[in-house]
């Protein structure tokens, strides 16, 4: 709303500098946008309809800083019976007014009175229309003008039937209106949307010598959802939806008239008025000591008197309590005692009220799962990953990256049932689409090494959920490609493999003391699919499937353009990484060195050598991979893989001979296991 | 051989040694076990008596002599043979360092974090729940009854069965008030939240919260005050903080807390449109209606809400101009932000 200062100082003595007024709009609750020319664009407190107004602006000043508020004038209407006939046929019209002007010879309003306007950047459309516009500007109250000569009988407030139509002003053509509609219509037509919008079959023109001046109160909720339906919103709804003053329609119709009379309109009649307002008397109880308990204050019962009046509310004094009565302008947003102590504060100043902190008795620790978060979060940074967020849904044309079949696990998702926009069309059901969206995203910006890690959330569709609809599935993914250690000019330039994420998980199971292993791949999971039907595994923890990791299939990676990286993938549970850790177990070392050995098995290929270190730990205290190569022969491909493995001698007493044996059954156990297919000792 | 030719031969042999190989070979031939001087001690018996006394000490200061020189020379050889070393072991130092190069947290993660650091100060605690919320925890536990425009089909997404995503994290906090909890209660909720809008610069479908809950006896306007300059001073310094009047639904009454521009210093500039100011909270006294709902009595129990935007902080932490590249998941911005290339 645009607000020429030069106006408002008509109606309320304010600071001088631009400066100054614009911070006591703020001091208000009234945010100044935009200060320019003499004109504030200010953004109103969605809650107080009374602002769209300069006189409820000027009362807002005028309950901070005191001093009347100069109204402009108005005629006095006077109600009879011979104003134009109209009928009030529901309750969401509270009141309703009509009264005919008619001139000979129109004429224009005064510049002086067409200012607010200019600086609401309102064009200037004729004096009925203008008049009708200013009134709303200047007191809140809209009105409406409608050609008199196009009126055929009695003026109806009414619900429409199903099937009625109607032509909005603006509007190419008719357009029919849902039913419970609240609209003016005469015998024949709709005249307008109650507090929404007039129509062009009953507008005003130039060539317009006879109108009939509406002015009514209607339903705040019932104008709303009625601008909602149609998609229509006027200044009309923007004050009439946060309710409006029951008691100004008369006031208002009676703006709009004294600005006509003063250009060539005369009132033919009485205004015609249906409906009442009486006033229900809304009261609450106030108690002083309460008011400076709640602000720290020290007022008087006269000064917390004189502060609600500035506002508009009266109070009469009841015992130890004052009881205030809420003012029409106000009775749509003031209920609670609560309400009357803003009142208060903001009278004083927010920034004048005494502030204390309350007393704390001790401050709170992170919790056990915050602290895990955050010891996950730095073993990720330390191995050079960045956190990235991504959306919580996306579209269809995202999630066809992946080729799924009709069938598939994935295609079923919660929807949004109104997203404006379609890449917002589905609640994720996995994180994997935006891990690989955001490696391609990166690679197209020609950044080639990428660690990302999210901690994010998904929504598995699921009736038997709490909610009826779905879980929401915490995880923890990553996605890697290209140079482990980006930036490196030495030789050693190895690559973000799986291996690489094989090696996070066991960080993981390590540092935590989780006993989180790699099992088996399986085609049931949602991602088996998406990822190298040869490079992945499950992630588990106590039994149980806890996450994924894998290579991105190479036809996902290319449908994300992704074309000589290729990027692997992990996806952990949450509630897996904050799961109990294992008891700690210190182990102390033995002084005596322990007696290693190194053995080296051929492997065929797709043989995995998990079966042979089964074995290998059955014998020793521990062991580790020290070397793997691959080679040919007889026209196979086999993998050469070097244990290393060490057995503990504490008392001194173990033989070389004995750990020599213990080899010997070993590649003889290997043999007779694997042997027939194809393992051997090298 | 005389002593002088020993001297003489030693000198001759040493002037010819090229390497320390060689001045340890001069040194074994000359004082080692079967060397030239213990040769020459061995055979003492051969010589007259009254010289052997003279001999024998000629004989000990070619001894201490060869020594000295010797190992001198052997001392020189191996400087030399250290620096020689040292120096083909030059590097480079210019060349950049070669280890695992330390990623970051996203901008958004290090501004909540810094926020529950200050929240734990006032004792609060950190509660979850859930994205995908009803209508009674989004807005009528919240007083958004059902003609309040946040209630809109365009500024909510609806899902199946009347659940909608959150449009705010106020929904956590209405879910601990209806659990029937103990007092006082302290604590912060945060995470994404929802808009169906438009999305521009400063409008996203998607962002982030940070709310927080205070509620116990006796709690005042002045401890709302006190409580939001703690958080904003915590958070921002001591740039100068001010109140102003705003509405929300669940508070009243209702407050923002603008910060001091800190470009223009309340001068008024481009950042700040001119205000010389930032609104960084919205805060209030929670609304008597919200307490009913959860059966609790307005008149005996009150409480702070206070919410902090943590998308809009995150982006004026590392000067974004707009937010959605917080949200790109471009590398190219995160090592901008974290290691300024």
């Amino acid at each position: 709303m645009n607000i020429s200062t030069r106006v408002l100082r008509k109606y309320i003595s304010c600071p001088e500098s631009e400066t100054e007024l614009r911070h006591l709009f703020d001091d208000v609750g009234i945010e100044v946008k935009k200060s320019q020319d003499e004109v504030f664009s200010v953004e109103l407190l969605a809650n107080r309809g009374d602002h769209y107004c300069y006189a409820g602006i000027a009362r807002e000043i005028s309950g901070r800083l005191g001093g009347s508020v100069c109204h402009p004038q108005i005629s006095e209407m006077i109600v009879g019976e011979d104003g134009p006939k109209v009928s009030i046929e529901t309750d969401l019209c509270l009141i309703y007014t009509a009264t005919y002007l008619e001139t000979q010879e129109p004429k224009d309003l005064s510049e002086e009175s067409l200012e607010p306007l200019k600086a609401a950047e309102i064009h200037s459309l004729g004096a009925p229309i203008d008049a009708t516009n200013l009134s709303n500007m200047e007191f809140g109250q809209p009105t409406h003008v409608f050609d008199a000569d196009t009126i055929q009988g009695t003026i109806r407030v009414r619900l429409t039937k199903q099937g009625e139509r109607a032509w909005p002003l603006f509007f190419e053509d008719k357009i029919t209106l849902p039913a419970g509609i609240m609209v003016i219509s005469d015998d024949e037509k709709i005249l307008a949307i109650a507090g929404v919008i007039g129509c062009e079959e009953s507008k005003t023109t130039p060539n317009t010598r006879r109108i009939i001046l509406e002015s009514a109160c209607f339903d705040p909720v019932h104008v709303r959802k009625t601008s909602r339906a149609l998609s229509i919103h006027t200044t009309s709804v923007a004050r009439f939806e946060r309710g409006s003053d029951p008691s100004l329609p008369l006031g208002g119709a009676g703006r709009v008239t004294f600005l006509l009379e003063s250009c060539g309109w005369n009132r033919v009649g009485n205004t015609s008025m249906k409906g009442s307002w009486e006033n229900p008397n809304r009261t609450i109880a106030l108690r002083v000591e309460n008011v400076n308990t709640f602000l720290q204050t020290d007022c008087q019962t006269e000064e917390i008197e004189e502060r609600l009046s500035r506002y508009g509310f009266s109070s009469v004094r009841n015992g130890s309590q004052l009881d205030v009565l809420v003012p029409p302008h106000r009775l749509w947003d003031v209920e609670y005692v609560s309400d009357l102590y803003e009142e208060i504060a903001k009278s004083i100043g927010y920034n004048n009220t005494p502030i204390s902190l309350p007393m704390i008795e001790r401050g709170e620790l992170p919790s056990a799962e915050q602290l895990r978060k955050e010891q996950i979060e730095e073993l990720l940074l330390g191995m050079g990953f960045f956190e990235v967020i991504t959306d919580g849904f996306y579209g269809s044309g995202l999630l066809s990256q992946l080729n799924l079949s009709p069938e598939h696990p994935l295609q079923s998702h919660v929807s949004t049932q109104n997203a404006l926009d379609r890449g917002y069309s589905l609640l994720k059901n996995n994180a994997f689409l935006h891990a690989v969206s955001a490696v391609s995203k990166n690679i197209k910006r020609h950044i080639f090494d990428v660690k990302i890690f999210e901690w994010t959330r998904y929504f598995l569709p699921n009736t038997k959920a709490k909610n009826g609809v779905c879980t929401e599935k915490p995880v923890l993914w990553g996605a890697v490609c290209g140079k482990e250690r980006p930036g490196l000019w030495t030789q050693d330039k190895h690559k973000s493999d799986l291996f690489f994420l094989k090696g996070i998980i066991e960080e993981f199971a390590n540092e935590y003391r989780l006993p989180l292993h790699l099992t088996e791949k399986s085609i049931d999971h949602p991602l088996y699919s998406s990822l190298h039907p040869y490079r992945q595994a499950q992630i588990s923890l106590r039994g149980s499937v806890v996450g994924i990791v894998g290579e991105i299939h190479p036809e996902v990676a290319q449908r994300f353009k992704i074309k000589k990286q290729r990027p692997c993938y992990f996806e952990i549970d949450v509630d897996a990484l904050y799961a109990k850790s294992d008891p700690l177990e210190y182990k102390i070392p033995n002084a005596i060195q322990p007696l290693k050995r190194t053995i080296s098995f051929a492997l065929p290929h797709g043989f995995s050598s998990q079966k042979v270190q089964d074995c290998v730990q059955a014998v020793c205290d521990w062991y580790r991979v020290v070397d793997l190569f691959p080679f040919q022969e007889d026209g196979h491909s086999w993998s050469s893989v070097t244990f290393e493995l060490s057995f503990e001698n504490p008392n001194g007493n173990v033989s070389a001979d004995a750990v020599n044996t213990t080899l010997q059954e070993l590649i003889a156990q290997v043999n007779t296991k694997y042997g027939s297919e194809g393992v051997y000792h090298r | 051989m005389s002593v002088e030719n020993m001297k003489k031969s030693f000198h001759e042999q040493l002037v010819q040694c090229a390497s320390l190989e060689e001045l340890e070979q001069l040194k074994r031939d000359y004082l080692g076990k079967k060397g030239v001087i213990r040769l020459s001690l061995s055979k003492m018996g051969s010589i007259p008596p009254q010289e052997r006394k003279p001999f024998a000490i000629a004989l000990n200061k070619l001894k201490a002599y060869i020594e000295q020189q010797i190992t001198g020379e052997i001392e020189k050889e191996q400087n030399r043979l250290l620096h020689a070393r040292l120096e083909k072991e030059w590097l480079d130092m210019s060349l950049p360092g070669i280890n695992t190069k330390r990623g970051a947290r996203h901008p958004l993660n290090e501004v909540e974090r810094r926020c529950l650091a200050v929240l734990r100060q006032l004792g609060f605690s950190l509660v979850d729940g859930p994205e995908v919320e009803d209508a009674f925890h989004n807005f009528d536990a919240l007083n958004i009854p059902e003609h309040h425009p946040a209630r809109d089909m365009q500024d909510t997404f609806w899902l199946d069965g009347g659940l909608l995503l959150r449009s705010h994290t106020t929904t956590v906090q209405a879910r601990v008030l209806g659990s029937n909890p103990s007092l006082p209660l302290r604590v912060a909720s945060m995470g994404r939240v929802y808009r169906n809008e438009a999305v521009d610069a400063t409008h996203l479908a998607m962002f982030h919260q940070l709310e927080g809950i205070w509620v116990d006896k006796g709690l005042n306007f002045a401890h709302l005050k006190g409580t939001l300059a703690f958080i904003a001073r915590s958070l921002y310094g001591d740039s100068p903080i001010r109140f102003k009047p705003k509405f929300y639904p669940y508070t009243e009454p209702s407050v923002g807390v603008d910060l001091q521009c800190s470009l223009c210093c309340g001068g008024g500039c481009s950042s700040c449109h001119g205000a010389g100011w930032v609104t960084i909270l919205g805060a209030g006294m929670i609304h008597p209606k919200v307490f009913e709902t959860f059966g609790f009595d307005p008149n005996e129990v009150s409480g702070i809400a206070f919410g902090l935007g943590t998308t809009r902080m995150a982006s004026q932490l590392v000067n974004a101009p707009t937010l959605r590249p917080m949200y790109d998941q471009d590398l190219s911005l995160l090592h901008a932000i974290h290691r300024g290339l």
